[in-house]
């Protein structure tokens, strides 16, 4: 037995409302309220937050995307800021809309989620692919310029040093890039940048001899 | 004006204020006050702090209770938590573990 679940008009709600059944609202919700079943926004009522049921019914005030399985219908009097989906939606002359209106006849309960979560992910994705790559690059080229072995430790390092900046300014991304089509330049370049990075710690040079004289011959040039 | 219901296939997760009466048969976690009567009927399950003028549990309750004036449990009901209240009745076939202060 399913009893009909009613907020009045005195009560306050934060949090997120969920389960079977009808639900009528005359009072104020901040947060979600996701029901099967039909949801009443009345007059004076004021939602916060998404509503998806299977019928909704408004006549009161909603800041949230709306979407119903079924009938999504805003009375005269109903304000909603948010996007209204639904198979069937009606809009009442004296209601009022600001959002993006979208009927669909098929399961529209799952797709205004995905909508809603598509926007935001593709718009985190692309950052996040980019200090990827940008990750990625640095990360391939101390590889091959760890031609002298006893230099790894110094080419991690400088490669830390290189994408520091790499981070923060993405201008500079495209030199580096073209570093590694010319090796030969890149080892120049490695060093160079140790000495003014790492100008404090020169003792970790000497510890391995025969690199470090070809790399004093480099210095010395 | 029957105030508000919560049914029984209704959860809400957060914080109910109510100025009117407020009747629990479905499930509620954070806080529930109102400034008048909460019901919370069998089968409700309430995990909050209840803070009202007048209670009674049927269902059952895990949190502390507050009521300016009685707290009925009722049997059958369930509550674990401290209870404040000027007057408390505890039905036979209830459980309660709690502490009481009823404001001596």
């Amino acid at each position: 037995m399913r009893s009909p679940s009613t907020i009045s008009a005195t009560t306050v709600v934060r949090g997120n409302i969920g389960g079977d059944g009808s639900l009528e609202i005359l009072g104020r919700v901040e947060g979600d309220v996701t029901m099967t079943g039909q949801v009443v926004v009345a007059a004076d009522a004021a939602v916060r937050g998404n509503v998806s049921a299977t019928e909704i019914q408004v006549t009161g005030s909603i800041a949230g995307n709306l979407s119903a399985s079924d009938i999504l219908m805003l009375n005269p009097g109903a304000r909603v800021v948010g996007d209204l989906a639904g198979a069937r939606i009606g809009i009442a002359e004296g209601a009022l809309v600001r959002g993006l209106v979208r009927t669909e006849g098929e399961p529209p309960l799952a797709k205004p989620a995905g909508v809603s979560a598509a926007r935001p992910a593709v718009t985190a994705a692309k950052p996040a692919v980019a200090p990827r790559a940008a990750f990625a690059a640095p990360a391939a080229r101390p590889a091959p310029a760890a031609l002298p072995r006893p230099s790894p430790p110094k080419a991690n390092l400088s490669a830390t040093a290189h994408e520091r900046p790499v981070m923060h300014e993405p201008p500079p991304d495209s030199s580096p890039v073209s570093e590694p089509e010319h090796p030969a330049p890149a080892r120049h370049e490695m060093p160079k940048l140790e000495r003014s990075a790492d100008g404090p710690p020169p003792p970790v040079v000497p510890s391995i001899k025969g690199q470090v004289k070809a790399k004093k011959k480099f210095r010395g040039r | 004006m029957a105030g508000t219901v919560i049914g029984e296939e209704l959860t809400i997760e957060g914080e109910i204020t109510s100025d009117e009466e407020v009747v629990i048969q479905g499930t509620v976690r954070g806080s529930l006050s109102s400034t008048d009567t909460i019901q919370i009927l069998s089968g409700a399950v309430v995990e909050a702090d209840v803070t009202a003028a007048s209670l009674s549990v049927a269902g059952a309750v895990t949190g502390n209770v507050t009521a300016t004036d009685r707290v009925d449990l009722q049997a059958g009901g369930r509550l674990i938590g401290d209870v404040r209240s000027a007057r408390l009745t505890i039905a036979d076939g209830a459980s309660f573990k709690g502490n009481v202060d009823m404001d001596v």
